[in-house]
């Protein structure tokens, strides 16, 4: 298996996520619309672009990163170009020589030809567009999901664009969408992102807004199937690692995400390279003591660099207070966070504390204290933010 | 070479294939990468980081050569190299649109791909659209794109708004039909927000400066089918010290070597010129950016060349005609360390030294900053000169250089600065560096040659003869009016103001390049009696080659020895340390100062054997010396005696030797000691010696004469003794002087001696000052002992002399009635025996 760190793990470089995976079926199943929950780097994407490119028989899906858009208009616009594109349409135009009728009839209104727009007066409703695409669609043919990546964003741009109340009539939208007569049993909706849903709806409208989205959290992997992900990666090296070994990186690294485990598996072939040793126990720590080099800057730098997006002012300063201080001391408790809340004014630390344990950050332990999911990025915090 | 050197794309394939041998390990990694990645999925991007000049685009040039060269690889995938100047490339749509015209140019189809772009025009989505459009043409085409893009730091990622930012990381995270192998130069502070979204689709590869193998190995592949090869087993030492000089850039290691070993016309020179103008205002931007006091600081490090410390940068920078403090320098050099300007070197103590970087900015920054004042635009070229050229073989490279001039192909200004590094050289003699400028001038025009250094062997000359003549002003004036500032020049120009007895300004006109700086600066602190500086300074000069001075290594140990001995950086046992090894390195004259130190640490039996050693090592001005210690120190009277009729052939006429004589002989022989004595005292006096022996003959015999109640002798010889700061001189004056009844005399001696005496004076003197005071008392001078016993609290002359206390009292009982009751019994006896002998003194001493 290859190490495909850094970018969405794609055929052989995909590890099995099953018990995701069925859970995301059963829901779907259920003609429910999903919230694929994950804090960053757990492996949403690269799952989306599985089911995508393996689909279960009858599912059709559509995978659709809306990152880089800012405007109600252009995110349906993405939507419906991405579904007249994908492998979906043309599996189904196979099926039904009316989906084809549908499509070539929708483009003439457009007056496009798939790259070439025509443009008429006045803008295309895209929105309007891609009901009427759905209304054609018939429920025996299978269901297409439809999945957007960076959801959570294109919120943010909007608001950050336009204000407020435009962002709350585009969430108000999505839903409405979901909720089209024309779309029940046939079409559902899996929207992720690397930043939290839920906090983002609260910022502009309230969350009844996604209280039809059924939450499927993508968790880090077992120790069984971080230990048998690292034995795949080690397969195209020249040398392997024992079951002891493992065990040792495993409890090393703590939080079993992919992206660490490769993170991990990356610097101990460099330490095998650089030492042209055997890997033993003190290799293992060389790597794991590596891993925070700065040369792994872009790999980590992002999860601190997007706080400034999610908080700012003084709940940034408290968020970057907590993390630094949890970094230094391994664990915070409440009376600390409470003392921080007031030193930075911050009404309602429980929300904020509940985003950063949403996000992977920190988690709560049985005696209240919160400590940094993994040690990692607690060890990274500490040597490069804490001053 | 400018090919070569600073524009690998100029430069044939083959050539640049043939010569890669500096990155391998990094090539084969990515080409694996490249190789092995089939692109059915979105694939790692690269993006490999560097200063300029580490490789990086001979690093992409190798790769996308190599997919060129792999049949397999080239039937699907079409390698793309953007370089330098691909200043248009500034959005996300530029970076479609360049690839479209680019696949329009390699596949000829007349522009049709670019053109078909036009319909896009004026959309809200333009660049979008046109990026599906080269998506679909890669595809009907089944082509996939390798991008090898240089400068893509700078040129391209910068410049991308927020919105492309994100689009950029769309694109990454789905597109499979291209790839990205960026090389971005780090300059000075360069680092990138690396959490900028589309950063993690990069693995970023750094390229660090090439160690001690990669170096050796990069010169053996430049002198391969050249003639003159260096012996690089001969020369791993220098060609290390190179790499650490480059900071282990390639082309800079190049650059040297071609300049240095392989440059028959000076191209080498000419086409850095080129280079320097074309990067000058990234620069000149990054420095420009920098605040004033990091600036400032910038300077001093860049024109020291070699890494400085904190306190040499605050000597060397003024605010408002302020020093800057160190304090404030210090937060600077650590911005500036963390920013990657700066690289701080370890050193052992907590001062750690500071230089720049990248060297490659640092010689940019001496060549364009650098005036002719400062003498530091070819610093750099003068230090590599030195650390390949030792002082015998940099004339092989004088004469090989003033060849080359003569053939008449070598350029001008590249004539000009091998002129000037090699005449800032302290390792080029004057008459070297004139020979250069005579051979540099025939290539010349007029205009040129004014660029030259000024030929200064004459003035130097004739600075050297005012020097010879201690016309110390006029060598100064000449010697400042040279133009370069060799180590000979520096050297007189240093000893001028030395023999002025201005240390201070010897120091100020040191320059970095003298060769005997260390030993210099160590002679002007001694000079201004700051002895830590001193030694700090005479011990480094040890380590250097001083041959062709007028100093040994051995005085150098010594004068450190005693420095160590004498001021207050004492310490004896460093002191002995260096006088051993003054003596180890020739220093016949050694053993005194060891002997003395031992003497002082108490070390008597040392003492002796060392005395012992000199003068059989053949000092034999140490036997006085010896016999004086054994006088005074050893309190060995019969060795001295023994060593004083061994050595009494020598020094029958000699006032020292014969003080020694009848020292020795006092107390035991007085007749015979008041003879020796007296002769000693004429020979003394005679041989103006201003000794401190005529002085205490002087006192002996004085004291004999008192002891003999010879009071005719003894006026005469008080009368010849004279101190004005010697109190046991004034309390003999007070003593003669009671004893001739000049009591108002006797009591301004005592006062004298009272002001003059501290506690050790007391207890050394004491049996003179009971004398006096017995004497006084016999005079029955009683209120003016008194008197004494007050002043002589502060150091408890009552409790000292208890029983000549009381007696005293026991005369002044009507004045202090209880002070007398106060005695106790057991003085009742030691105080009539007092009283005894002041009566005894009083018919005496009438």
């Amino acid at each position: 298996m290859k190490n495909s760190l850094g970018n969405p793990a794609r055929g052989d470089a995909f590890y099995d996520r099953k018990k995701e995976i069925a859970k995301i079926y059963r829901v779907l199943e259920a003609g429910t619309s999903i919230y694929l929950s994950a804090p960053r780097r757990v492996g949403k994407t690269s799952i989306l672009k599985h089911l995508e490119e393996f689909p279960k028989e009858n599912f059709y899906f559509v995978y659709i990163i809306t990152e880089s858009i800012d405007s109600s208009n252009e995110f349906f616009k993405a939507i419906f170009e991405e579904i007249i594109k994908s492998d979906a349409i043309k599996k189904l135009e196979q099926i039904s020589v009316a989906v084809k009728n549908v499509i070539v009839g929708l483009m003439g209104k457009v007056k496009s030809i798939y790259n070439v727009e025509l443009r008429e007066n006045g803008e295309t409703d895209y929105y309007e567009l891609l009901v009427e695409l759905f209304s054609h669609l018939k429920p025996d043919y299978g269901k297409v999901v439809i999945m957007i990546d960076e959801f959570p964003q294109t919120i943010q741009n909007i608001m950050e664009k336009d204000g407020g109340p435009i962002a709350e009539a585009f969430i108000q939208k999505n839903r409405e969408l979901r909720h089209h007569k024309y779309l029940q049993d046939k079409i559902s909706f899996i929207y992720t992102g690397s930043v939290s849903l839920f906090p983002m709806v609260e910022k502009v409208t309230s969350l009844t807004s996604v209280n039809d989205l059924r939450t499927v959290e993508v968790n880090p992997l077992s120790k069984e199937d971080a230990a048998d992900f690292i034995r795949q990666l080690m397969k195209n090296e020249d040398f392997s690692l024992n079951d002891e070994l493992i065990d040792s990186l495993l409890s090393k690294v703590g939080w079993l995400i992919p992206f660490h485990l490769q993170l991990m598996q990356q610097e101990i072939i460099d330490v095998f390279e650089s030492t042209g040793k055997e890997i033993d126990e003190s290799g293992i720590d060389k790597a794991y003591d590596q891993i925070v080099h700065t040369r792994n800057k872009p790999q980590f730098e992002p999860y601190f660099g997007r706080l400034t997006k999610i908080f700012k002012g003084g709940e940034f300063n408290f968020v970057m207070e907590v993390l630094t201080f949890t970094a230094q001391n391994s664990t915070v408790d409440e009376l600390v966070i409470a003392d921080k809340g007031v030193k930075f004014n911050i009404a309602d630390t429980k929300n904020t504390m509940s985003i950063l344990e949403g996000d992977g950050y920190l988690f709560k332990t049985a005696d209240g204290l919160y400590r940094y999911t993994s040690p990692i990025l607690q060890l990274w915090c500490k040597k490069h933010i804490c001053k | 070479m400018e090919n070569k050197l600073y524009n690998p794309a100029g430069q044939p394939k083959d050539w640049l294939i043939e010569n890669f041998v500096a990155r391998t390990s990094v090539f084969k990694k990515i080409f694996k990468d490249l190789e092995t990645g089939t692109m059915q999925y979105p694939e790692q991007n690269y993006l490999i980081q560097g200063q300029r000049g580490m490789g990086k685009t001979t690093l992409l040039l190798r790769l996308k050569y190599e997919i060129e060269n792999t049949p397999e690889l080239i039937k699907w995938m079409v390698p793309v190299f953007f370089n330098e100047e691909s200043y248009d490339l500034t959005s996300l749509s530029n970076l479609w649109e360049k690839l479209l015209k680019y696949l329009d140019n390699l596949w000829q189809t007349g522009g049709m791909y670019y053109r078909e772009t036009d319909k896009f025009v004026g959309t809200d989505d333009y660049e979008k659209r046109i990026f599906e459009l080269l998506i679909s043409i890669l595809k009907s085409e089944q082509k996939k794109l390798v991008i090898f893009f240089d400068n893509f730091g700078q040129l391209f990622l910068d410049n991308l708004k927020e919105k492309e930012q994100r689009r950029l990381r769309e694109v990454l995270m789905n597109c499979n039909d291209i790839r990205i192998v960026g090389a971005s130069a780090i300059v000075l502070e360069d680092l990138y927000d690396y959490s900028k979204p589309f950063f993690e689709f990069f693995k970023i590869i750094n390229l660090e400066g090439l160690n001690k193998d990669d170096t050796i190995q990069l010169i053996g592949k430049l002198q391969e089918g050249s003639e003159k090869k260096i012996n690089i087993e001969k020369s791993k030492g220098k060609i290390e010290t190179l790499g650490i000089l480059t900071g282990g850039v390639i082309r800079t290691i190049m650059l040297i070597y071609e300049v240095i070993l392989a440059d028959e016309d000076g191209t080498a020179l000419q086409n850095l010129e080129i280079i320097l103008d074309r990067i000058t205002p990234l620069y000149k931007h990054r420095i420009e950016d920098l605040p004033v006091q990091q600036r400032k600081i910038i300077d001093v490090i860049a024109k020291r060349w070699d890494a400085i410390s904190t306190k040499e940068i605050a000597e060397n920078i003024r605010e408002n005609g302020k020093l800057m403090s160190t304090k404030l320098i210090s937060a600077q050099l650590q911005q500036l360390e963390k920013n990657n300007i700066l690289e701080k070197k370890h050193t052992n103590t907590k001062n750690h030294l500071y230089q720049l970087n990248e060297r490659f900015f640092n010689i940019w920054y001496l060549m364009r900053n650098g005036d002719r004042m400062d003498r530091c635009r070819v610093m750099w070229l003068t230090k590599f000169l030195e650390a390949w050229y030792d002082g015998e073989s940099i004339g092989n490279f004088i004469k090989k250089h003033i060849e080359l001039l003569q053939s008449g192909k070598y350029y001008a200004s590249s004539a000009i600065m091998i002129a000037e590094a090699l005449t800032y050289s302290a390792n080029v003699g004057f008459e070297d560096q004139a020979t250069i400028i005579k051979a540099t001038e025939v290539i010349l025009n007029d205009d040129q040659k004014k660029l030259l250094p000024q030929v200064s062997l004459e003035k130097f000359n004739k600075a050297r003869v005012l020097y010879n003549e201690e016309k110390y002003k006029e060598a100064i004036m000449l010697l400042e009016s040279i133009d370069q500032t060799s180590g000979e020049a520096n050297t007189l120009l240093f000893n001028s103001y030395f023999n002025l007895d201005k240390p201070a300004k010897a120091i100020e006109v040191l320059n970095d390049g003298n060769n005997l700086k260390p030993l210099l600066l160590g002679m002007a602190y001694l000079k201004l009696v700051e002895p830590q500086k001193a030694i700090k300074y005479l011990n480094a000069s040890l380590d250097i080659d001083i041959s062709g001075i007028n100093i040994q290594k051995s005085q150098i140990a010594s004068a450190i020895g005693i420095v160590y001995q004498t001021s207050i950086a004492l310490n004896l046992k460093r002191a002995i340390k260096y006088h051993k090894l003054s003596i180890e390195l020739g220093n016949e004259k050694g053993y005194y100062e060891l002997a003395n130190c031992y003497t002082k640490i108490g070390d008597f039996v040392n003492a002796e054997k060392e005395y012992l050693n000199g003068i059989e090592a053949g000092d034999t001005t140490l036997e006085k010396k010896l016999i004086d210690f054994y006088v005074f120190k050893g309190r060995q009277v019969e060795k001295a005696l023994d060593l004083i009729e061994k050595t009494r052939f020598k020094y029958a006429n000699d006032g020292d030797f014969l003080f020694y004589e009848g020292f020795s002989l006092f107390d035991n022989d007085n007749d015979g000691a008041e003879k020796v004595l007296f002769r000693a005292k004429d020979l003394l006096t005679k041989g103006n010696y201003g000794s401190r022996l005529l002085e205490l003959a002087q006192i002996i015999l004085a004291s004999i004469y008192f002891n003999n109640k010879d009071k005719v002798k003894a006026n005469a010889i008080f009368d010849e003794l004279d101190s004005k700061d010697n109190p046991v001189v004034f309390l003999m004056k007070a003593i003669i002087k009671v004893w001739n009844n000049h009591f108002q005399e006797s009591f301004s001696f005592i006062n004298k001696y009272l002001e003059k005496s501290d506690l050790i004076n007391f207890n050394i003197n004491n049996e003179y000052l009971e004398k006096l005071i017995i004497l006084l008392m016999a005079k029955k001078q009683y209120h003016f002992v008194a008197e004494i016993f007050e002043k002589g609290q502060r150091v408890n002359l009552k409790d000292q002399m208890k029983p000549i206390y009381y007696a005293l009292m026991y005369n002044l009982k009507d004045k202090y009635p209880n002070e007398f009751l106060k005695m106790g019994e057991e003085l009742i006896q030691p105080v009539d025996d007092v009283r005894r002998r002041i009566e005894e003194v009083a018919t005496e001493y009438v």
